[in-house]
């Protein structure tokens, strides 16, 4: 960034020129797709439920009204009331705030930590089997699994299953990244830098990484989606958050109670959470179609 | 080939050992004075100093762990803190619930993820290609907590309603006790599967030897289930290995929705929330050595069916 705005203003020009068709033609083709939209537009109703979730939600999320308990849908509350009376609109407003929070710093956990990792693994070849062994042993606990390592280490609640979920995703993210710079640091351009005496910092941070960005970006996207399902099933296990928050995982587990009866309780929360990872992995999918063609329909 | 198993085989054993140390160090990190915990609040020093000895949390962090290994290949997994029993044949009996579910919900995943992936092949898309395919989607998309919830509402709770008589939606026993969780849990697996068939049978279907089957007047079925099939499940194997992890995780939360007594219940609701260290430390242990089995076994079985794999 610093970079940028100190460069001499024609080189500015030339970048921007030669990023904008780029640009352009990601949104075209995106556009293009339907499913690709409608998972953006999922996104965006989540994100901005998210945001606005103060100003939007009809009703406080916490305040219970025992008159109006387990109350199925109305006009008045178009997702019903809940076991104490709140109105399960609101509380999942208020809990797309909380479950894309988890989803987002869980990500930027994941690849602050694990795209480093792997670019280092993959260009000193030196370090390479012993990150890499790292990497079997974190990937010996099977997904959700490991999140549950790591919580049962940091304690029960919603900051350390934020920490959990981002530190489980590093694997993916240094595994991703490493069989990219592996086949990047063959490249005559990387060659070409190292002749030039560039440094291996600038060289990995400046010249291979930018190239990584496609798998970086379509991978962090489908990463949210499974952040989000992870933390409702922590949240669900008693692990992460607890009531009365209103996690949506949280308000499963304690709706679940309800089922034979008021159905309605746990059914809400439940759509909230697989149409918002349906969102991301539509989108994900879409960004991977348009990023890179060759992986095209494959998961 | 022998060469190659050695070579995978010796990868193992770091692993291995890494993951006996995670999770010796797990145990040690946690926060507080284990002793205390046993002991509970307002022990005397001397109390305390007496669990330690007897927990060998006095000697050196090497010394330790080297006991903790020389008890794990006697299969000793120390004493539970709430119950004072080995929590070895305990772990080993829930494990042992919990592999039935999981090749349960395989046999699920693989069924209807090959038929639906090969269907859509077929006629890729048509709209069954396209229904299934986001069907697909859905099903990664869900979370198997609610799919189980769900799954119970209608088929155990309201089919009792409607006609009298509805599948068992709690706890172990029958058969039929085996369904629902065995559907909950396979879905997202049979979803990954279905996507993979596709698009593998579609990449397969392009190939200049299905040209010269056709060219030669084999009939679509047989070019189907006899050229290509067998193709297309070369990469289903190792789909299936991943999705074993995929499982063995899901599996905790199935277990929990369905009381099914399994080793992912016994990890959360008798170790974690408990605080029952040993039995946090010897079921994890347990999962992940079955996890790095099933990977190495998938890693050997693909370079046996494919002999290309052992050439890169």
């Amino acid at each position: 960034m610093i970079n940028k705005t100190l460069a001499p203003p024609t080189e500015r020009v030339v970048e921007e020129e030669r990023l904008a068709p780029a640009r352009g033609t990601l949104w075209r083709r995106l556009r293009k797709s339907p499913s690709a939209m409608l998972g953006l537009g999922i996104v965006v109703l989540f994100m901005g439920a998210g945001l606005l979730a103060d100003w939007i939600a009809p009703y406080d999320p916490l305040r219970p009204d025992f008159g109006r308990a387990r109350e199925g849908p109305s006009w008045d509350s178009p997702l019903g009331r809940d076991e104490l009376g709140r109105d399960i609109l609101s509380r999942i407003i208020h809990g797309a705030r909380i479950s894309l929070w988890i989803g987002f710093i869980a990500v930027a956990i994941g690849v602050v930590l694990g795209v480093p990792l792997g670019a280092i693994s993959g260009y000193y070849g030196r370090l390479d089997i012993f990150v890499q062994r790292l990497v079997d042993i974190m990937l010996a606990f099977p997904g959700l699994l490991l999140a549950i390592v790591l919580i049962s280490i940091l304690g029960v609640g919603l900051s350390n299953v934020m920490v959990a979920i981002g530190v489980a995703s590093i694997p993916t993210y240094a595994r991703l990244v490493r069989g990219s710079v592996l086949a990047l640091r063959e490249m005559d351009y990387v060659s070409a830098a190292k002749a030039l005496g560039m440094s291996d910092g600038r060289i990995i941070f400046r010249h291979i990484l930018p190239n990584c960005l496609a798998p970086i970006i379509v991978q962090s996207t489908l990463q949210i989606a499974t952040a989000i399902l992870f933390a409702a099933g922590l949240g669900f296990l008693g692990l992460g958050a607890k009531p009365p928050m209103p996690e949506w995982g949280v308000m499963l587990s304690t709706g679940r109670d309800y089922l034979r009866d008021w159905p309605h309780i746990p059914t809400f929360p439940g759509l909230a959470i697989m149409l918002s990872v349906l969102g991301f992995n539509l989108l994900g999918d879409g960004l991977r179609d348009v990023l890179d063609p060759r992986l095209r329909g494959k998961l | 080939m022998l060469s190659y198993i050695a070579r995978r085989l010796l990868l193992t054993i770091p692993t291995l050992l890494g993951v006996t140390f995670l999770i010796f160090a797990v145990v040690r990190l946690q926060p507080g004075d284990p002793a205390l915990e046993i002991a509970g609040q307002g022990a005397t020093e001397e109390i305390l100093r007496a669990i330690r000895q007897e927990l060998g949390l006095d000697r050196p962090f090497l010394t330790q762990y080297l006991d903790f290994m020389e008890k794990l290949v006697r299969f000793d997994l120390g004493k539970s803190l709430k119950t004072k029993e080995p929590v070895a044949p305990k772990i080993w009996g829930r494990f042992l619930h919990t592999l039935e579910l999981t090749l349960a919900a395989m046999a699920v995943a693989i069924l209807i993820g090959s038929v639906a992936g090969i269907i859509s092949a077929m006629r890729p898309y048509s709209l069954w290609d396209n229904l299934s395919m986001f069907g697909a989607l859905f099903g990664v998309s869900m979370p198997v907590f609610w799919q189980g919830i769900m799954l119970m509402l209608v088929f155990s709770l309201w089919l009792q309603q409607w006609i009298g008589w509805g599948l068992p939606a709690t706890g172990r026993g029958t058969l039929l006790h085996l369904i629902l969780p065995a559907i909950t849990l396979g879905t997202s697996s049979a979803a990954i599967i279905a996507r993979m068939v596709r698009s593998t049978m579609l990449e397969i279907l392009r190939q200049e030897y299905i040209l010269t089957a056709q060219a030669k007047g084999a009939s679509q079925t047989s070019v189907i289930f006899k050229h290509a099939l067998r193709n297309a499940l070369i990469p289903v194997v190792t789909v299936v290995g991943l999705a074993f992890g995929g499982l063995l995780s899901g599996a905790v939360l199935t277990e929990t929705v369905f009381a099914w007594p399994g080793i992912g219940r016994l990890i959360v609701e008798e170790g974690i929330l408990t605080r029952d260290y040993p039995i946090v430390q010897g079921a994890i242990l347990l999962v992940a050595l079955g996890f790095v089995l099933v990977n190495l076994l998938v890693d050997l079985l693909y370079a046996y069916i494919d002999p290309r794999i052992r050439y890169d």
